[in-house]
């Protein structure tokens, strides 16, 4: 009996075999067609299957500062530009020869040595409007014609292949536009412990439970659905609240939010795709304090201290998870006088994860000088799409097909940023429950972009009704930094320092260990 | 947000009074039905709009009762002093710094929602508020400057032109220490103007990015407002809380606000802005070229359309058609942006009154609109005290603010300009749900507010189980029960209380059971 038999013969209240508990059972079994909660067909070939990714966006409201968190290393250029907030090399943490890492993010630095991290540079959004407001929605759309902002991305990517659990899709904060509009409403968290009904004098949470069911069967409309999916959902969290973490994270909401998905990863229950906002606005205009300490320096701990604890937490599932960072924009290249800087635009995203390729910054950073920024902003050379596509199809066993659907009016640009599954053996440790609730995804590598040349017309975003033909122009896809980052290649040197146990490598025409390290022979 | 049921369910009630009580009202009750029904309908939405004929004893009587509320709406010159008698960061400050301040101004408004009769007015300040939003809710991000002016802020601009003119806010709220503060003004320089009030300006409080305006309207606003700064008073700088403006001798003040112009910060020269445009040479034609400019938004079709839109999301539905747009705009245009006049359009447009059940109450309103139905009182049984210097200090419950605060709608309290979310899909969520529905039984049990008189609210005499049920749901959704809700409700009653539904048995619990049932039905939660 296929499932659809299934439901046909056992409609709900007709028998013991509620469609709850079918929902419940089926995510056990892979290779078969299931219908989700909401009549949802997803085709899972068993042939070609594989374990997919869990995509985790880490949603960093307000507009990130790249330049601050990957740092260029042309001293006398970002002391020129950036004045009052510039941060001398000898405070960074080196990364390549050109850039180097606030030293606020250190504890990604065992991430980025074991390749687990990726940077991504001047990546952003097609539009330059520097407003939050339509930035961060048509982010969190993804889409950029009227028509098709109807739903968030990450609802669509889960409209296209989910795990037909009920918690199939978490957000976690207020930023959760990404998971809503899909077929199947997201599960919106503040706090595992907090997600569970109370019951009122003989009439326990179960009950009440039910009744909720029972009388919002009689209704169709959004908020009537989402009640069905959430009381549905109750059970599935109180698993994920059951489950225990020794690792210490940052005793911070954003620390305790990563906590709390590490536990739903943990709990088996069909999480594809979660949505956290990082707890704090990185709208820093004024005041954004010192090295030391302070605003972004505080935030930067947070946030590389969250995501390093999480990974630890993770342990063997790290395999089989992306962490990506998402903002609205870059800030302005030069900084203001009040210790801050205004909106900008091209900015840079972190991806971490099992399938990273790690240790290394992709993108293409066109320089600083006057003549390479858009009115004093650095310019987008990377649309946050294509890396958005090249997890989903990489990762999480989306088609070309289906990206086309996720990323309506979009050609991304292939920036090998990910590993392919297949490349990515799933580990022989791999909890069976967890792979079970995840189910398994079509995955056939011919099926997705392939390595194509950079040519101008793929390096730059489509235009779109937002955005001039003037603010084109402005944009140079070639990779033209400015001339003190340009030297023969023969020329490179690689080293190896060494600081306690840790070892890193510094190339570079005249590479020398930073602080605290020393020279390997 | 459309819907649609199958029989037996129970759905929104058809009646045209009661559609326009729960859309102008934070929440209706039997009671307010029958004595709108009496006065007329119309003759009730005119006098709604001239709010302060409408007499409020009750709740000014219970704001008057607790000393707290004394300090709400006082500016830094009042609340700075008596921080300092306190002479004790620790207890003067927080009593009175915005912190607090804040927290009593949310709680005043939350009481003001559920108990004034001024309900259109209510309705009105919160929309404004968030059209011109400053949180409530202090911003470290400010260093605690905002602290001191929000307050006031919500009474002189919002308060004071809720039902007044829209102009007459705009011009305040620009000029007003608040806004400048909370949008960058003081850090604003001649040199690197700070765009975030012009941005604002032009995307939330007037024209909006429909109207195409461009990087150079922004910039070119940001630069006529460089100079603008507030007046803090001369004891703010000698307790070292903020660091003195240079050439502090070159200000102008501005009466009507505690906020002045700095010549030498201030940009001079021609400034274009959407099609308005001024030559500012010296100190004295600033003002009045800020006053010129904002009188040209206001005028502008776009600022009409902006408000037509907001206010169809308010009172009619999440997507307003686009002939009500343009048929609310032309209003708002036509009046010079009366507010009065515009509302008696929205009022009488036949839109308004086909969105019968269309909108879903946000979790603010859902809050307010069981304690109105349950007619509560917060409970101010267990006030903290902060032990002062010169004296104590009862300290006001944060239950209510928290209760609000997880649900994600304090009220005043959206931490970024753009003001809270008026559309379904911002609050249709999981977490929120389930705050929600535990929200009912919190209000019965009585905690944050008082127990409600359920025999009183709910009399039993006379009555079997059925007729019981029937008439519970009748009192708090000013309709009739549908058949299976009312069987779910009853088989509940006789799981919970093992088959013996005889109300002279555990009446209080039983009739807290069903009230927490009808509560729970998806009806409930429309408006």
């Amino acid at each position: 009996m296929n499932s659809q038999e299934a439901i046909d013969l056992c409609p709900e209240g007709r028998s013991g075999f509620s469609r709850r508990q079918f929902l419940q059972g089926v995510s056990l079994f892979g290779g078969m067609t299931i219908l989700s909660a909401t009549g949802v067909r997803y085709s899972f070939a068993a042939s070609t299957n594989e374990v997919p990714d869990v995509v985790v966006t880490l949603v960093l409201r307000g507009g990130f500062d790249g330049l601050s968190a990957v740092v260029p290393t042309d001293e006398n250029l970002m002391r020129k530009v950036r004045s009052s907030i510039y941060i001398p090399n000898s405070s960074l943490i080196p990364l390549d020869r050109d850039f180097g890492l606030h030293p606020g993010l250190k504890r990604l630095l065992p991430l980025w040595q074991a390749k687990e991290l990726a940077i991504v540079n001047t990546i952003g959004a097609p539009t330059h409007s520097r407003s939050h407001f339509d930035e961060i929605a048509d982010v969190a759309y993804a889409a950029y014609s009227e028509k098709d902002k109807r739903s968030g991305w990450m609802a669509r990517f889960l409209d296209v292949t989910g795990s037909g659990s009920v918690v199939q899709s978490v957000g976690i904060g207020s930023t959760t536009k990404q998971l809503v509009g899909g077929t199947v409403a997201p599960i919106n968290l503040n706090g595992l412990s907090n997600f569970k009904l109370d019951g009122v004098f003989g009439y326990r949470p179960e009950d009440i439970a039910g009744f909720i069911d029972e009388t919002h069967a009689r209704w169709t409309n959004p908020w009537v659905n989402q009640a069905k999916s959430t009381i549905q959902a109750l059970d599935q969290i109180a698993k994920a609240s059951a489950e225990k973490s020794t690792v210490t994270y940052p005793n911070t909401g954003t620390g305790r939010r990563l906590k709390d998905v590490a536990a739903l990863l943990k709990a088996g229950i069909g999480v594809r795709a979660v949505d956290v906002e990082f707890e704090g606005d990185w709208d820093m205009h004024a005041n954004m304090g010192s090295l030391e300490n302070g605003w972004l320096t505080g935030y930067l701990a947070d946030l590389g201290g969250s995501i390093a604890a999480f990974r630890e937490d993770l342990g063997v599932l790290w395999a089989r998870v992306t962490v990506v960072t998402v903002t609205e924009f870059g800030r302005r290249v030069s900084a203001n006088e009040s210790n801050g800087t205004e909106h900008g635009w091209g900015s840079s995203m972190f991806v971490a994860g099992g399938g990273v390729n790690g240790g290394k910054i992709h993108g293409r950073f066109p320089g600083l000088d006057e003549k390479q920024l858009k009115d004093g902003d650095l310019v987008v050379t990377a649309d946050y799409r294509s890396l958005l596509t090249e997890i989903l199809t990489r990762r999480a066993g989306v088609t070309v097909k289906g990206a086309s659907e996720i990323f309506p009016n979009f050609r991304p640009e292939v920036l090998s940023v990910m590993k392919h599954l297949s490349e990515t053996p799933l580990p022989a440790n791999f909890p069976k429950g967890v792979m079970d609730g995840l189910g398994n995804v079509f995955y056939d590598k011919d099926a997705l972009p392939t390595q194509a040349p950079v040519v101008a017309a793929t390096a730059t975003p489509k235009p779109t009704p937002t955005m001039s033909s003037a603010d084109m122009a402005g944009v140079d896809p070639s990779p033209s930094p400015s001339p003190s980052r340009v030297r023969p290649s023969n020329t490179k040197k690689t080293i190896t320092c060494v600081k306690g146990g840790r070892t890193i490598k510094v190339t570079g025409k005249d590479p020398k260990c930073p602080t605290g390290y020393t020279i390997k022979k | 947000m459309k819907s649609t049921w199958v029989e037996g369910a129970t759905p929104p009630s058809k009646d045209l009074v009661t559609h326009i009580l729960k859309r102008f009202t934070y929440g209706t009750t039997q009671q307010l039905v029958t004595d709108v029904r009496k006065v007329g309908v119309d003759n009730w939405f005119e006098t709604q709009l001239d709010h302060l004929t409408i007499s409020d004893s009750e709740v000014e009587a219970f704001i008057s009762k607790h000393e707290m509320f004394n300090y709400i709406h006082k500016d830094i010159n009042f609340l700075w002093p008596l921080a300092e008698s306190e002479g004790d960061i620790a207890k003067g400050q927080i009593y009175n710094s915005n912190w607090m301040a804040g927290r009593i101004l949310n709680l005043y408004t939350v009481i003001q929602q559920t108990h004034s009769n001024r309900q259109v007015f209510e309705m009105m300040v919160e929309f404004w508020h968030n059209h011109f939003n400053i949180t409530t809710i202090g911003d470290d991000t400010k260093d605690g400057h905002l602290d001191w002016h929000t307050n006031d802020f919500n009474k002189k601009v919002i308060r004071q032109h809720a039902l007044g003119k829209f102009e007459d806010m705009l011009q305040l709220s620009a000029l007003h220490p608040a806004m400048i503060v909370s949008l960058d003004g003081e850090l604003s320089t001649k040199e690197l103007p700070n765009e975030n009030y012009g941005r604002e300006l032009l995307e939330l409080h007037t024209v909006a990015p429909k109207s195409g305006y461009t990087q150079a309207d922004i910039l070119d606003a940001a630069k006529l407002f460089s100079g603008l700064r507030v007046k803090w008073p001369e004891r703010y700088y000698q307790r070292g809380k903020k660091p003195r403006l240079e050439g502090r001798n070159t200000f102008i003040d501005i009466s009507s606000v505690e906020s002045m112009i700095h010549s030498e910060r201030q940009i001079y020269g021609t400034f274009k802005v959407m099609g308005w445009q001024r030559t500012v040479n010296s100190p004295a034609e600033v003002l009045p070229a800020i006053q010129s400019l904002l009188s040209y938004l206001t005028a502008h079709p776009e600022t009409a359309k902006t408000v037509a839109l907001k206010l169809g999301r308010r009172f009619v539905e999440d997507v307003p058609s686009k002939k009500f747009i343009d048929d609310i705009s032309s209003t708002f245009t036509s009046s010079k942006g009366d507010i009065k006049t515009v509302l008696r359009a929205v009022y009488r447009h036949p839109e308004f009154e086909s969105a019968m059940g269309t909108k879903l109450k946000r979790p603010g309103e859902e809050y307010v609109s069981v304690a109105r139905a349950l007619n509560v009182w917060p409970n101010f049984s267990n006030l903290g005290v902060w032990k002062g210097i010169t004296k104590d200090f009862p300290f006001v419950s944060p239950i209510i603010q928290n209760d609000l605060s997880r649900l994600g709608q304090i009220p005043l309290g959206w931490p970024f300009p753009d003001g809270y979310p008026d559309v379904a899909t911002n609050w249709v969520n999981a977490n929120s749900q389930i705050l929600r529905w535990n929200t009912y039984g919190n209000f019965l049990q009585g905690s944050s507010w008082n127990q409600p008189d359920l025999g009183k609210l709910f009399p039993a005499a006379g009555k079997d189980i059925d007729s019981f049920i029937d008439g519970i749901a009748r009192t708090l959704l000013q309709t009739d029960l549908g058949s299976a809700d009312r069987r779910s409700i009853k088989n509940a009653v006789i799981k919970a209380f093992e088959s013996n539904v005889n109300l002279e048995a555990n009446l209080k619990e039983k009739t807290s059971l069903i009230v927490r049932l009808v509560l729970q039905l998806p009806v409930w939660s429309l408006r």
